[in-house]
């Protein structure tokens, strides 16, 4: 290096020294430069944790996200990333526990009918809240807290507010919040005068089916008996999360994202946050609940999806701890391939189901928007069946997924490992037959004029874009069909387009909230679904008997032993209509070193923090 | 400073004014007719979306919802992200540009010194190996692709050297804090500025052998390194000339590069805003992002014109 | 990013200074030098290739370009796949050869386009004068303020990601420097003789344009406009880079190099073909322009 610098030097100095300083100093500035770059190189990375068996000493976890909080306000919340981390920092009532069952977690039990907190008409509910509870400033926990974070989800209108639509006054108080905030006020004033009618006791924005019986009981009236009203009212970071009245009337619009003024009730706290940059949680002292936590400090770095190949190789260079967190659980392919091919780090890849369906939607019910797979008649259906057989679901996912970050989907729509899944291989809409297809397509299209000038349409992105390309080789192969790619750049718009019925095939899709099949069926198809029915399946308009609607209604009012064969039958009634081609489940993978121990995911979320521990190494 | 370079100034100036609200007007309606929104979800969509975006106001006309933002950005405040709901927009894009400028300006450097370097050389060793390498290198550096640089880049100080010393050379791969250190900034900004610092060395060479090669022939036999020197400062003042009027150019081309680059290296810029604002709905961002850009770009065209002034002292505005 | 730039200061070729030479026309001249030109002769043997792989693409590919399952994912170049597969399996040599035809039609679709705008423009703006050059001139510098990348990005984003729609979008942000050309070319050469007389006998406005002026200007307009195609491809690749290219499953270079940064540490063949290709069909595109610059360029000829 430094010989560079004098050989450099002795060039210029020939056609005349000292004028030619600056020409020098660019020189020498370029070698200083490279100088510089290995001169870091000199010093290694560093970990620095004690050796030895048992705990290291620093119990910092570090790793990324792809994305900035849209918002941590339960009430408002929506995205993955953003309930991943802040189901550390606020609880609800109850909570699934890492196998999906729901368990106590604010509340002393779950209720239910066999402990009388649900009484025997299946219209009331009794919840009793543990004493001790405490945010993590201290405020105590009482049942008045329980009224006013749920109403509060309602009257702020979030996105997930219909999970405590089963309570009596929900319509009313919804009403009421709208009626406020749609009056063209800027956020920030909706937001405030929200508050200030729930601070002053506003009947008009109480539900009143929500009663606070004594300071530690809250009684629930129901609208009509609901099967599934407990899991909803458990999905973390959510609308029924509990918050500090006294904190967000403090700072209605802003709270959730200043250190000191994000107050729940969980064993973790805000206590930085740059914007586009990191987030650093801590840990609450003296937490109430347990199991105590170990790690005092998560270090979360804001990345964006375009980093993901760079942050793999950061993990590997032990800059961060893992990977997969905060809603990060889908990996280049290309690095999960080369770590289940090396030695070093093939154990540390855990592939887990995300509790998440895709599958091809068919325009059943709008005949606005044409296509040969419009309603019930033998010729739509057999034109639907033909095109769901000639696709290999196997060779998709190991094709597209190279069965690691999907597996095909044969047990109906609901994602494997959830309430609702029918079975391995049970779903006779996910068999490959491309012989029967044809005749199918003979049959009902002779003359192919019905199956002309189709299109299949899809928001960009991997893997979409490959799934895309795979169908459409399906189709010509198999069918000898050609079926355009109709790819849309903007997810949203999509979206927003898919949900009205726009499209003849479309790319569809849920991943679910809380593990009930209410979830599923309420949201994709029939009556309850209006303006959100990609596919328009639903019972005839003017039908004086609707089964699937009727068949729902009773379902989600049954307890899960006796609604779940009532969903198994709205299942049976999509695939005998055809309703969808199933595609895969999704799976997701985490990279997680041997040293972070307790760390892990389900179908769901991520392990709870407080679960996990930083061993020496 | 004379009246007529005031003037001069004015004029430019007002051209500045003229561009950024041409700009900012065109890039908010562009945002604004895209279809798709911020808040659109599998969970809020129909009513719901349409009571969400009337409560931000995203209803209104967007020659009214201009205004609005004109108000604000007049006193430096372009409002708040729609994408992290509430933050406000101004801090967060002064702390990305000066994360671009310090990328932007080392690649500047870079492309500066090194492509100049390169040309005087070329000319000092004007058809022997060293100028056919330096030309065919500089030429070559404007045909590969930044991205293709940047890629190798990464590859090799990132990841190769590291893993064939084991750990023992540690590049970071990806920036740590708000500002780049030398070590992370090199990388990039190399890849950054190599692909213009083939038209400066090109340039360089060429108004050098201009006046070399006159003052070569006449001198070669006789007056010794005295007059060389001579020759040089003269030629490489020549020099300037041709390197300074491309120098705007040159910055959009960095500013243009940096976007790309900003993506591969993980620097938390303006280019990379850009992109991810545009996908996100983030208006706002997108509108104040471009119009920063623009404003750049003036200015740098500006101080570029007015540079002229000082190297060539017959030009006077 | 490449701009063109014609700088007033001339490239020498041989130490000696102006040799006086006899008359010729511009064009034997100028074909007489850019023949002795190897590095421009070879350029112009990469890029007839080049075409030639074009044209046959639309015909035959030794499999189909968006056939997943050709091969194994990933698969590294062998006998049956000399250029190796995709991640999707799907044969790169087909792939490379189809991205041919985006390439070579962004470029030089794109330069069409703004021959067209550019040269009228110009052309307005600089036998006209007065008010049109006024008007023009302020948005030629206007647009010289935007950042041209970006303005590129937003175009697509808005018009659709379509080739046509991408040509429009990188013409917009390049067409300034031949309508300043242009208008520089017009402006001096209409103070000429010839064109004051044809002026003076009444000529129509439009004949002296396009039957003076213009071909007075062609050498500068055909190396300028040669220029562009690299940039041109240089944008489109950048855009489909970044996402924002011809939409899939079309293959073309800068989305095929996208992908395979992705992948880069599994396998580099991903990436390493269709940067080769574009790297060496830009560098192709440079000597060649080079070369038709010092042949044809009369202010460059010593």
């Amino acid at each position: 290096m430094l010989s560079c610098a004098a050989r450099w030097t002795h060039v210029v100095r020939h056609y005349g020294g000292q004028e030619l300083r600056p020409s020098r100093f660019k020189i020498g500035g370029l070698c200083l430069g490279i100088l510089g770059v290995l001169t870091v190189a000199a010093c290694g990375s560093g970990s620095s944790t004690s050796s030895g068996g048992g705990l290291a000493s620093s119990q910092v976890l570090h790793f990324p996200v792809l994305q900035d909080p849209k918002t941590w306000d339960p009430g408002l919340l929506d995205a993955e990333v953003d309930s991943e981390l802040v189901q550390n920092v606020y609880d609800n009532l109850w909570r699934f526990d890492d196998k999906l069952n729901t368990i106590p977690d604010i509340a002393v039990d779950v209720p239910s009918t066999t402990n009388g907190e649900i009484s025997a008409d299946g219209m009331t509910v009794t919840v009793k809240l543990k004493q001790g509870v405490k945010f993590s400033n201290g405020d105590p926990v009482t049942s008045k807290d329980v009224l006013y974070s749920w109403n509060r989800s309602v009257a702020l209108r979030g996105p997930y507010r219909s999970n405590l639509s089963g309570i009596a006054g929900f319509t009313d108080v919804q009403t009421a919040g709208k009626t406020y905030c749609a009056k063209g006020a800027d956020v920030t004033a909706c937001r405030t005068q929200t508050e200030a009618h729930l601070a002053s006791g506003d009947t008009k924005f109480m539900m009143k089916g929500l009663v606070a019986t004594d300071p530690y009981t809250v009684t629930i009236t129901l609208s009509s008996p609901c099967g599934w009203c407990i899991a909803a009212w458990s999905l973390q970071g959510s609308t029924g999360s509990i918050v500090d009245e006294k904190v967000i009337q403090a700072d209605p619009v802003n709270w959730w994202s200043k250190p000191g003024e994000q107050i729940g009730t969980g064993a973790y706290t805000l206590s930085a946050y740059t914007p586009k940059q990191s987030i650093v949680f801590k840990q609450v002292p003296n937490w109430w609940g347990s199991p105590k936590p170990t790690l005092t400090e998560i270090d979360i770095d804001i990345k964006d999806p375009s980093t993901q190949t760079t942050n793999d190789a950061a993990w590997e260079q032990g800059s961060y701890d893992l990977i997969g967190y905060g809603g990060d659980s889908t990996q280049p392919q290309a690095d999960i391939l080369r770590y289940q091919s090396s030695g070093a780090f093939k154990s540390q890849v855990s592939l887990i189901p995300k509790g998440r369906t895709t599958w091809l939607s068919f325009n059943i019910g709008y005949p606005a928007t044409g296509g040969p797979f419009v309603g019930e008649s033998a010729a739509a259906k057999g034109l639907r069946m033909a095109f769901a057989l000639a696709v290999d679901k196997s060779a998709l996912a190991s094709t597209v997924c190279h069965n690691l970050t999907c597996q095909p989907a044969t047990g109906g729509l609901i994602t494997k490992g959830l309430i609702g899944y029918l079975g391995d291989n049970t779903d006779p809409l996910a068999k490959f037959d491309a012989t029967q297809a044809k005749s199918l397509l003979h049959q009902f299209d002779p003359d192919g004029s019905k199956t002309a000038n189709l299109k299949y349409s899809f928001n960009t992105g991997a893997p979409n874009d490959a799934v895309a390309s795979f169908l459409q080789g399906q189709w010509q192969q198999n069918l000898g069909i050609n079926v355009a790619l109709d790819p849309h750049p903007d997810a949203s718009a999509f979206i927003s387009d898919r949900l009205v019925g726009k499209f003849v095939m479309s790319r569809d899709g849920w991943q679910f909230d809380y593990n009930h099949p209410q979830d599923w069926f309420d949201n994709l198809w029939g009556g309850l679904a209006a303006g959100a029915n990609t596919s328009g399946y639903a019972d005839p308009t003017g039908d004086p008997n609707p089964t699937y609607d009727n068949t729902l209604a009773k379902a989600d009012g049954e307890p899960i032993n006796t609604a779940l064969p009532l969903y198994n039958q709205l299942a049976q009634m999509l695939i005998t209509d055809v309703a969808y081609i199933p595609l895969y489940y999704s799976v997701g993978q985490f990279l997680i070193h041997p040293y972070v121990k307790g760390a892990g995911s389900n179908a769901q979320a991520d392990f709870y923090w407080d679960e996990i521990s930083i061993q020496a190494h | 400073m004379t009246r007529g370079t005031l003037i001069y100034i004015g004029q430019r100036i007002l051209l500045i004014v003229v561009t950024l609200l041409v700009v900012s007007f065109g890039v908010f309606a562009a945002v604004h007719s895209l279809p798709g929104n911020a808040f659109v979800s599998a969970h809020l969509h129909g009513q719901d979306l349409k009571d969400l975006l009337h409560q931000y106001g995203l209803d209104r006309p967007i020659p009214v919802q201009y205004w609005d933002f004109l108000k604000g950005a007049v006193h430096g405040d372009l409002g708040t992200s729609l994408q992290i709901q509430g933050e406000a927009i101004t801090p967060l894009v002064i702390r990305e540009l000066s994360v671009s400028m310090e990328l932007g300006g080392s690649a500047l450097l870079i492309t500066v010194g090194m492509g100049m370097l390169f040309g005087v050389l070329a000319a000092m060793r004007q058809n022997t190996w060293v100028d056919y390498l330096l030309t065919t290198l500089a030429v070559i550096g404007y045909s590969i692709p930044s991205f293709v640089l940047a890629t190798l880049g990464l590859l090799v100080f990132g990841l190769w050297l590291h893993d064939i010393t084991g750990g023992a050379f540690y590049y970071p791969i990806q920036w740590t804090g708000t500002y780049g250190t030398l070590a992370e900034l090199s990388v990039p900004a190399i890849s950054l500025g190599l692909y213009t610092s083939g038209q400066v060395t090109r340039i360089t060479r060429a108004a050098m052998l201009d006046v070399v090669q006159q003052d070569y022939i006449r001198t070669a036999r006789a007056k010794g390194l005295k007059d060389r020197v001579v020759t040089l400062r003269h030629a490489l003042r020549n020099a300037m000339i041709p390197v300074t009027s491309i120098l705007g150019p040159l910055i959009v081309g960095i500013i243009a590069g940096s976007v790309v680059i900003e993506n591969i290296f993980g620097i938390p810029g303006l280019g990379k805003e850009f992109v991810r604002s545009i996908t996100a709905h983030d208006y706002n961002v997108t509108v104040g992002v471009f119009t920063i850009y623009a404003a750049l770009i003036g200015i740098a065209n500006l101080g570029v014109d007015l540079l002229y002034t000082v190297i060539d002292p017959r030009i006077r505005y | 990013m490449a701009t063109t730039v014609t700088t007033p200061v001339p490239v020498t070729e041989y130490a000696g200074g102006t040799v006086a030479r006899e008359q010729v026309g511009l064009w034997q001249d100028g074909w007489r030098r850019l023949r002795r030109n190897k590095l421009a002769l070879a350029a112009v043997v990469y890029l007839a290739l080049l075409v030639l792989v074009a044209i046959v693409s639309f015909f035959w590919t030794p499999y189909k370009p968006n056939f997943i399952g050709a091969c194994e994912t990933y698969a590294t170049p062998s006998a049956a796949h000399p250029f190796g597969c995709d991640e999707l399996g799907r044969d790169s040599l087909s792939r490379l050869m189809v991205g041919t035809q985006v390439s070579l039609f962004e470029g030089v679709g794109t330069a069409l386009i703004v021959l067209v705008v550019g040269v009228t423009v110009g052309l307005i703006a600089g036998y006209f004068r007065g008010v049109p050059d006024a008007i023009i001139s302020l948005i030629i510098n206007i647009f010289y303020g935007i950042p041209t990348l970006l303005v590129a990005l937003v175009l697509v984003v808005l018009l659709g990601q379509g080739l046509v729609n991408i040509m429009v979008a990188i013409s917009a942000t390049i067409w300034m420097d031949m309508a300043r050309l242009v208008r520089g070319q017009a402006l001096s050469i209409r103070e000429r003789e010839y064109v004051e007389a044809a002026r003076a006998s009444g000529a129509k406005a439009g004949k002296i344009l396009f039957g003076h002026i213009f071909p007075n200007a062609l050498g500068p307009i055909i190396v300028q406009a040669t220029f562009i195609i690299p940039v041109a491809i240089l944008t489109g690749a950048f855009l489909s880079f970044l996402g924002l290219g011809v939409p899939p499953p079309q293959a073309d270079w800068g989305g095929m190099a996208s992908e395979g940064t992705a992948a880069i540490r599994y396998v580099t063949h991903i990436v390493m073909f269709p940067s080769l290709a574009l790297s060496v069909t830009l560098l192709a595109f440079n000597f060649f322009g080079d070369g038709l610059r010092d042949a044809f360029d009369p202010r460059q000829r010593r």
